[in-house]
């Protein structure tokens, strides 16, 4: 069986700061085989954008952070690659989508000059009209009804929407084998919101691209990944595939959080701890759902 | 208390600061007990002692009638520092008040505001400050009068757009539609959040203001003899360089330590208090 | 879109209320022509897009700026476009943004009092004690008064909040997406809170929000907006269930959910909108 695409074991993260060490992952371990979409949930503060942020090597660097544990990419252990090797990794073989699509882009530059930007990281010395053509291409397969104009266009001229499925055809223009998107489409209306997560299932099963899906909206969630891990306070409560999870919450927390989430059938807000001790307790991992090839 | 004792032990050039504006600030509070002649602050004239290269008691040599240049840099200081607080406490209220009216107002109040502090922003501050004193007789009083004058527009610039930008928060609006007046939302509300930048800039302005006082009495337009002034020493032992070195380095060093000290002090204040520039 | 006629008179009424922006020499009609009533005790959810108006709406409510065009009334009276300390007692706001909408530089307790003080409820001395006891109405200790808000949690801030519009014992509170910014567990707490504060001091609100699945759990009546347009205004059941226009099938169609049940109702609901397109 191969690597698969990404392996988290036993992360830890502390931050030194003036009143000592910050503890802010306590020992996470999560998988994503090749293909196949994975959701991390979790509240503010649960240390979910932050594993993403170390996937994509962008913590390691900082003078403050203590990362302890392994982190494997296709096999390939992040800490052993150089600072140069990790840089050349964002934007080819993995490839992040953010909050909010317009902040994300630069507003002085058109899309087209953008999208060459990111096709030179994956293919050095392509030329403006090889890159036009395959940003026509990608423009395309999002969706985009006309290409030629948006790619002519300043972020600020396009909708919030358009500006997120541009940013979704970049994330995916150098093939990447793994994709992290962090509460993709957060910052947008519902429907707008609706429609990108539909477009990302789609093509990212198209590419058969992986994707570490960080969000705190569980109805999301439900209705983008295979697989879902369940993050509380820097450590994983619960993991399993989602609709067995969904159906059968066995973590306290999961339960909570699950409880809380009001229905649009009714049924009123239900009585719920915000804080309890019961959520510490210890992860449920569902039979047959572990790390591969390791015992759990 | 411990992110600030942890933010000036990290950077050394802060714990300079501190030490060089400890200096100045004590050395002026007590001339009087630490200056081997307090009496040479005023109009004496010792011609068995004058021009006299450093040596004991003179640790920084004497001037052209004699004088004890320590004791004179020390008193300048006190005066320097005197002029920049003064300069302060009547600049930076005006100028507070008025960015306050012009950021939280807006309109009309805005533009008339905004264009008259453009206006003082526009004449470079020594050429004001020389026309002033031009008209106005050459006295300390004068020369705060003319400092001031031309210091207040920057804080007018600084407080409007910070009040421009906390205008747009969720607490004025909270103030607002529970009925309160405008005066409590602008220094009660905005104020505030507006001060660690106010005291930064203040900070980092006691070694400006000394500086460009300096300048002025340099032009023979500030503080008039007797009184000592560290513009004016310099400015008098120019023309004895490079024999006479002492009647020019010493002062000249004595700026430098002050504005340097205010500035590193002003970023520290700046970094500790979070403010924005 | 008018209600039926009630017997008691509702307690706030907009009728045929505009308001039309000029930006960039554009003419924006951000809000087209809108009348409906607000029936004392209950919670009318305003719901809607970015753009749809719906901001704008509580806005002109708040007097935060006057409707171009349309009136609003009050327990059956005008209100003024220049809101008098009276009209700025009776209707309370509460922000989406907790961070925000208090002032990080101020203690818990004088964001507090402001109200209380502004126009003059209880007595003098009093009033600190009111501040522990509006605290406590909230969930939270009295002791917090003392707090700076960034000791505080989300929740705990929009716990605050809410304390701060109760203090004018206004019946009318306006809640622009109070929950938006808060997670689910802590969200649950507040909307629990807020609806018990409704039952027990029979409030009315205006809940400005873009969550349906919130709205279902709070709201008596729905208001549905588009571009500016009511488009649908019905009791909150009916609009879950035989939603009439187009535009709130879509809406309810696009929520995430997290049972089977509740797909199962978004489902039949897209059929139906389907089937009428």
């Amino acid at each position: 069986m191969s690597a698969p695409t990404l392996l988290i074991r036993d992360l830890k993260l502390g931050f030194r700061s003036y009143a000592g060490m910050l503890e802010v992952l306590h020992g996470i371990s999560l998988h994503i085989a090749k293909g196949e979409r994975v959701a991390l949930v979790g509240e503010s503060g649960s240390g979910k954008s932050v594993t993403a942020r170390i996937v994509l090597g962008l913590i390691q660097s900082l003078r403050s952070a203590r990362v302890s544990g392994l982190v494997e990419f296709e096999g390939r252990d992040l800490a052993k690659l150089s600072e140069r090797e990790r840089h050349a990794l964002r934007g080819t073989r993995m490839s992040m989508i953010f909050q909010d699509p317009t902040s994300s882009l630069n507003p002085v530059y058109t899309i087209a000059t953008q999208f060459h930007e990111v096709l030179l990281r994956g293919s050095p010395g392509i030329s403006q009209a090889e890159a036009r053509r395959r940003a026509v291409a990608a423009l395309d397969d999002v969706a985009i009804s006309e290409p030629e104009r948006v790619l002519d266009s300043y972020p600020f001229q396009l909708s919030g929407g358009m500006n997120q499925r541009v940013m979704i055809a970049m994330a995916l223009a150098n093939e990447p084998s793994l994709l992290i998107a962090d509460e993709p489409g957060t910052a947008l209306d519902v429907t707008v919101q609706a429609q990108t997560l539909t477009l990302m299932r789609d093509l990212t099963e198209r590419h058969h691209t992986a994707v570490l899906f960080i969000s705190h909206n569980l109805g999301v969630v439900r209705e983008f990944a295979d697989r879902l891990y369940v993050i509380y306070k820097g450590r994983i409560v619960e993991q399993g595939p989602t609709a067995a999870l969904f159906d059968d919450p066995r973590h306290p927390y999961t339960r909570a959080l699950l409880q809380a989430v009001p229905r649009i059938t009714g049924g009123g807000i239900p009585e719920i701890e915000d804080a309890s001790e019961a959520y510490f307790a210890p992860l449920v991992v569902r039979e047959g759902f572990g790390e591969p090839g390791r015992a759990g | 208390m411990n992110r600030t004792l942890a933010i000036l032990l990290r950077n050394p050039l802060s714990l300079l600061g501190l030490a060089l504006v400890a200096l100045v600030v004590l050395s002026a509070i007590s001339a009087d007990f630490i200056t081997p002649f307090p009496e040479h602050a005023g109009a004496v004239v010792d011609f068995a002692n004058f021009n006299k290269a450093p040596e004991w008691p003179y640790i920084m040599g004497t001037d052209l009638v004699g004088r004890d240049l320590f004791t004179r840099i020390v008193y300048a200081y006190r005066i320097s520092l005197i002029l920049g607080v003064v300069v302060l406490a009547i600049a930076v209220p005006i100028g507070v008040t008025i960015g306050l009216v012009a950021g939280y107002f807006g309109g009309w109040v805005e533009y008339v505001l905004m264009r008259v502090t453009d206006v003082f922003l526009s004449i470079p501050p020594l050429v004001l400050a020389m026309s002033m004193m031009g008209v106005l007789e050459p006295t300390l009083t004068n020369g705060m009068i003319a400092v001031t004058a031309m210091w207040w527009p920057w804080y007018t610039r600084l407080v409007y757009n910070l009040a421009r930008s906390e205008k747009e928060e969720g607490y004025v609006l909270a103030a607002e539609v529970i009925g309160a007046s405008k005066a409590h939302v602008m220094f009660r509300e905005i104020l505030p959040n507006c001060v660690p930048s106010i005291l930064t800039k203040m900070t980092l302005d006691l070694g400006f203001v000394i500086l460009i006082a300096s300048s002025l009495s340099f032009l023979g337009l500030g503080v008039q003899p007797p009184t000592p002034d560290l513009g004016s020493m310099v400015a008098d032992g120019a023309k004895y360089l490079p024999d006479s070195w002492w009647l020019t380095v010493f002062p000249g060093l004595a700026i430098l330590v002050a504005v340097f000290g205010f500035n590193l002090v002003g970023d520290a204040l700046r970094e500790i208090l979070g403010a924005e520039q | 879109m008018r209600e039926p006629s009630r017997v008691t008179r509702p307690l706030l009424s907009l009728r045929s209320v505009s308001k039309t922006f000029t930006t960039a020499g554009r003419m924006v009609r951000a809000v087209d022509d809108v009348s409906f009533d607000v029936a004392k005790g209950e919670c009318l959810a305003i719901v809607g897009e970015s753009g749809s108006g719906k901001s704008t709406v509580a806005h002109m409510i708040l007097g935060i700026y006057p409707q171009s065009a349309g009136e609003i009334l009050l327990d059956g009276s005008l209100l003024p476009a220049r809101r008098a300390l009276i009209h700025r007692r009776a209707i309370q706001l509460v922000q989406q943004n907790p961070l925000s909408s208090l002032n990080p530089k101020r203690s818990i307790g004088a964001s507090l009092r402001l109200a209380l003080d502004v126009h003059g409820i209880g007595e003098r001395s009093a009033r600190w004690d009111r501040v522990g006891q509006l605290l406590e109405e909230v969930g939270l200790p009295a002791d917090f008064r003392s707090r700076a808000p960034s000791t505080l949690s989300g929740g705990q801030r929009q716990r605050v909040a809410i304390a701060r519009a109760l203090a004018c014992q206004s019946e009318l509170v306006v809640l622009d997406e109070p929950t938006s910014a808060l997670d689910v567990l802590v969200q649950a707490r507040v909307l629990k809170l807020l609806n018990e504060l409704r039952a027990q001091r029979g409030l009315t609100y205006v809940f400005i929000t873009h969550d349906l699945s919130v709205v279902r759990n709070v709201a008596t009546r729905v208001a549905v907006f588009e571009k500016g347009r009511l488009v649908e205004l019905s009791p909150t059941e009916t609009v879950f269930t035989n939603p009439k226009h187009p535009y709130t099938r879509r809406l309810i169609g696009a929520v995430p959910v997290v049972t089977a049940q509740e797909a199962e109702l978004r489902g039949r609901l897209m059929e139906k909108s389907n089937a009428s397109a």
